[in-house]
């Protein structure tokens, strides 16, 4: 679950990125944040990932309060959570395979266990056969599920995507949008942010929309996201815990912790 | 884990040969370093050497004058040892002398055979207690009678020591500078590579690897330069001292310089460990900067 609770960014230069957020998102939800440049939505990311913290407010994420994070505690924090960019950041040197692989190398896993998981998640992305190309050789739309299946490849709690089909022609970006969407049916929260608003219609999810800093609105109150959580739930693998089936804005009677 | 660990092993080679210019220049500079580092201790412990073969600085030696009667001698030894800063003193016939110079000469000693012991003087050996009453005990020596010449090295040893302290001085005055500069460019080297592999570094940080995983391939590249270096240095020491160095001093025939054979293992494993500490020491800084993402 991720809950941002009065949450406001100021940067040190006195720009007022977020102000006041309250935000609830359910385990195993799917949800947009979209809005204009300067909305706010690269802050939140930022502050989603652990690269910045919030000026004010509480924001937890998979049951660990960031803001009382320690230096030495967010690389076990960031292994609940799977990123992707924009430009992929993929390591140019690295084949398809490793570039996968170095994902689970790097928090210490090792032997059989990466080749066995490496490849089911390239199976998941649909890039078994080639697995040893090069990032250079393959195409937008292949690269960025390179960088899903690295994304997904630890097994985390939460998927974060800024802006993962910017790069991508129109029809890998429904693919794209359909492997997220996939992954969010086993039980994973996937959280994009995105300015197309032609996905955010044609995959009907929770969209949250920044402007200014402020959320303007939020289509989680609806009874259809709901069902549609509760749809995405029923449908995922049964070694998913039971999850909350709404999903809302934190409200005063939400429990202070 | 294992696998893990031979990742960090193929990135750190993998960078070392990338940027393989760099690496030959911090593997010069700290090859030269250790050299100096382990030519001063080759100094330090051959002046040592020296020193304990000349004699102590507290030793004297009274030769006595050739028309001594047995009674004159004996008198002598019993004002010495009313002289209470001496202690060791032992009485050496010109006899005993000459056996003692022969048997130091070795091999060449058939040279002086027919030199007789006569030309030399019996002697009085001792040790002064208190060097810091050296010269008024001397004065007290002097006032004996039958003494024809004495014999101190204390300004001798004093000297040698002095320029070995200023040599070593010098020595490590040298080694700090250069322990310096191998730092730096070793620094210079692993920035280079830690800057080209910065994407590499954000990625890691991004899927949750500590800070220690992502400083451990350039650690292990600033102490392979290290240990590189060190095993040069060694096998540069052993050849130059061996082959060098020991025939001149030697050739000098003032005594017989130490081996470095013998001491091949704590040498080897001196510069391993040195190279190795200033190595990791010049990967340390760089890293940091990356860290904070």
């Amino acid at each position: 679950m991720i809950v941002f609770k009065n949450i406001k960014k100021v940067y040190s230069n006195g720009t007022v990125a977020l102000d006041g957020i309250n935000l609830k998102i359910d385990d195993g939800e799917f949800v947009f944040i979209t809005g204009p440049s300067g909305a706010g939505k690269s802050t939140m990311i930022h502050l989603l990932t652990c690269e910045d913290f919030a000026t004010e407010g509480k924001l937890t994420v998979a049951g660990t309060s960031l803001k009382r994070l320690s230096h030495r505690q967010i690389p076990k924090y960031r292994r609940k959570i799977g990123v992707v960019f924009q430009d992929f950041r993929l390591i140019k040197s690295m084949n398809v395979y490793d570039n996968v692989a170095f994902a689970m190398r790097v928090v210490g896993r090792g032997g059989r266990e990466v080749k066995s998981r490496v490849m089911t998640v390239l199976e998941i992305v649909g890039l078994t056969h080639k697995i040893s190309v090069l990032p250079d050789q393959l195409s937008g739309g292949e690269q960025q599920r390179v960088a899903l299946a690295r994304a997904i490849v630890n097994s985390p709690e939460i998927i974060i995507a800024d802006e993962p089909t910017g790069n991508v022609d129109p029809e890998m970006s429904i693919e794209i949008m359909k492997l997220l969407s996939s992954i969010n049916k086993n039980g994973i929260t996937v959280v994009v942010v995105t300015h197309e608003q032609r996905l955010v219609k044609a995959f009907k999810k929770r969209e949250i929309r920044l402007s200014k800093g402020h959320i303007e609105f939020d289509t989680g109150a609806q009874e259809q996201v709901g069902a549609q959580a509760e749809e995405n739930n029923r449908e995922a693998s049964s070694d998913v815990p039971k999850r909350r089936r709404s999903a809302r804005h934190v409200t005063e009677e939400d429990e202070d912790d | 884990m294992i696998d893990s660990f031979l990742f960090l092993i193929k990135s750190a080679f993998k960078s070392i040969f990338k940027n393989w210019l760099l690496t030959i220049g911090s593997v010069t500079v700290l090859t030269i370093c250790l050299l100096t580092l382990g030519s001063s201790i080759l100094l330090f412990e051959n002046v040592n050497l020296f020193i304990n073969k000349v004699g102590d600085e507290s030793q004297v030696v009274i030769f006595l004058d050739e028309s001594l009667s047995v009674d004159d001698i004996n008198s002598i030894h019993n004002q010495l040892v009313q002289i209470q800063n001496i202690k060791n003193i032992s009485f050496e016939s010109k006899e005993m002398a000459m056996k003692n110079y022969l048997e130091s000469m070795g091999e060449n000693a058939e040279l002086f055979s027919d030199i007789t012991s006569d030309v030399l003087r019996n002697s009085f050996i001792f040790n002064i207690k208190d060097l810091s009453k050296f010269e008024q005990t001397m004065f007290e020596i002097n006032k004996i009678e039958g003494i024809a010449r004495v014999r101190e090295r204390r300004e001798v040893i004093e000297r040698i020591r002095d320029i070995s302290r200023i040599v070593l001085m010098l020595a490590a005055a040298i080694i700090v500078i250069f322990i310096i500069i191998s730092i730096l460019i070793i620094t210079n080297t692993v920035k280079t590579s830690v800057s080209s592999r910065k994407d590499e570094i954000g990625i890691m940080k991004y899927v949750g690897a500590t800070d220690f995983f992502v400083q451990m391939p350039y650690f292990i590249e600033g102490i392979i330069i290290g240990i590189v270096s060190g095993l040069i240095a060694l096998v540069l020491t052993f050849f130059a001292y061996n082959e060098i160095f020991s025939p001149i001093l030697f050739d000098f025939g003032l005594f017989t310089p130490i081996s470095i054979r013998s001491r091949l293992f704590t040498f080897a494993l001196f510069y391993i460990i040195s190279g190795g500490i200033i190595g990791m020491l010049g990967s340390v800084f760089p890293v940091k900067k990356y860290l904070n993402v």
